[in-house]
């Protein structure tokens, strides 16, 4: 059931993020960085999830955003959120319990990650890209949403989860 | 087991990474973009309501102006605006300009009763530079006739040489044709002030007698003597003197208050009429 809830779901989250929080940068201007609802979805999401199934999430919620983003190839915004993917379900393997304000520094290094991606990716395309500026106002920014909606969005996904039934997955890598 | 388990998870990690790469090349060469655009489209679709939903509500511009072309004639319009007011502006610096001009002038005007005044605006210069003058916007129509003084509050500028029914030129007192009999001060002393041909202000004070005793700094009025100009209009001040005992009369360098290069407004003496002296330079016969 997570993989129809990921084909729905984090499409929109890619729609509203290149319109309504595009246009809402303007509240804050000069400043403009924004939210990365994908990326916190997923990292939220894999929180609970089995990993092929946040796998799944990672690769439909980056090529969502990608081609809504023409400026960079499909691809590019899969990497970080695969990583953190990763990353949250090792952590959580790896220890027994886990806080769930752990998945805070999860979103801030998830965040720098797919920016520092973005950037390589800019600079190897020839695009300049103003590095200090760009962390300044956009980066920054971005991470301060991301912390801040990493619990709301957790809060709300945890729900949604509870409510669908789970289902072994043939292909799940996740030992049990 | 916890270190196979560890490696699987890289190895997956490491080959899911590289897809990804792949990916990224393939978008990157162009090779994905028949399936792109088949994703692309009803997501673009999607969002193109979204963002006018999004715009119509959060935005307090106009729709119009999202559009390129209504942005370009935006900022045309708004360029010609810019010049527009640019162009008021500097007309209203230069009124600004005039007025504490004007009020100096109207200030002095009421500290002269005696005397009244036509405000002419100065409207050429000498081009020729055989004498110094300035041609000003008021003329006989005005009731301006040759030999009135011409004046600001700062100090005598010249007389009218030379009238027209609109015009009028004014031979300054800078000119070395000019003449004007002056007294000094402080001393009370009289003498004359020939110009020195330039348009700096320097004026020579010629004929003073060398028992009188001149200072830097010493102001120096019209006498009235002579009948060309009324008494007590200011020239200038005393620079420098030269007091040679081989000479009669000893000389001063003086230096008026007014630039000339920069006058734009004069006040002219209509009330005065100069006398007629020469009739008493003739032994009756």
């Amino acid at each position: 059931m997570g993989y129809y809830i990921a084909l729905i779901l984090l499409p929109l989250l890619a729609i509203l993020e290149n319109s309504v929080l595009i246009d809402l940068q303007a509240l804050y201007a000069p400043l403009y960085g924004q939210p990365s609802l994908v990326l916190v979805a997923i990292i939220a999401w894999s929180w609970h999830s089995e990993l092929t199934e946040a796998i799944f999430w990672a690769f439909v919620g980056g090529i969502a955003s990608d081609l809504l983003n023409p400026i960079v190839p499909v691809g590019v915004s899969v990497i970080a959120p695969l990583v953190m993917v990763f990353a949250v379900k090792t952590i959580e393997r790896l220890f027994y319990q886990v806080s769930i304000f752990t998945l805070i520094a999860f979103v801030a290094v998830g965040t720098i990650l797919h920016h520092v991606i973005i950037f390589i990716t800019f600079s190897s395309q020839g695009i300049i890209v103003p590095l200090a500026e760009y962390i300044q106002s956009y980066s920054i920014v971005t991470l301060a949403f991301n912390i801040l909606g990493i619990m709301p969005m957790y809060w709300v996904l945890r729900r949604i989860q509870k409510r669908i039934p789970q289902r072994q997955n043939p292909w799940a890598v996740t030992p049990r | 087991m916890r270190q196979n388990w560890f490696a699987s998870r890289l190895i997956l990690l490491g080959s899911l990474v590289l897809l990804c790469i792949v990916i990224i090349g393939l978008s990157a060469f162009g090779f994905l973009r028949p399936i792109e655009n088949v994703l692309a489209s009803p997501l673009a679709w999607l969002t193109e309501i979204t963002n006018n939903a999004s715009s119509t509500l959060l935005s307090t511009e106009d729709p119009e102006t999202q559009t390129i072309e209504a942005l370009q004639q935006r900022n045309a319009d708004l360029e010609r605006q810019l010049a527009e007011i640019q162009d008021e502006l500097i007309a209203l610096r230069e009124i600004a300009v005039d007025y504490d001009r004007l009020s100096e002038l109207l200030d002095y005007v009421s500290s002269t009763e005696n005397l009244d005044f036509v405000t002419a605006d100065v409207i050429g210069r000498d081009q020729y530079g055989f004498i110094n003058s300035i041609i000003v916007n008021k003329g006989t129509r005005d009731g301006l006739t040759v030999g009135m003084p011409v004046t600001t509050d700062l100090g005598l500028v010249g007389r009218i040489w030379r009238v027209t029914a609109n015009t009028a030129q004014v031979q300054l007192i800078t000119d070395r044709n000019s003449f004007v009999r002056v007294r000094l001060q402080d001393s009370r002393a009289e003498g004359v002030v020939q110009g020195r041909g330039l348009e700096t202000g320097a004026v020579e004070l010629l004929f003073v007698d060398l028992d009188v005793s001149i200072s830097a700094g010493e102001l120096i009025y019209t006498s009235g003597l002579g009948g060309n100009f009324p008494a007590d209009l200011p020239i200038g001040q005393v620079i420098s003197v030269s007091n040679v005992e081989s000479e009669l009369t000893q000389e001063a360098q003086v230096s008026s208050l007014i630039d000339f290069t920069t006058l734009e407004q004069v006040l002219i003496v209509t009330n005065f009429d100069p006398a007629d002296l020469t009739v008493f330079e003739e032994p009756e016969q």
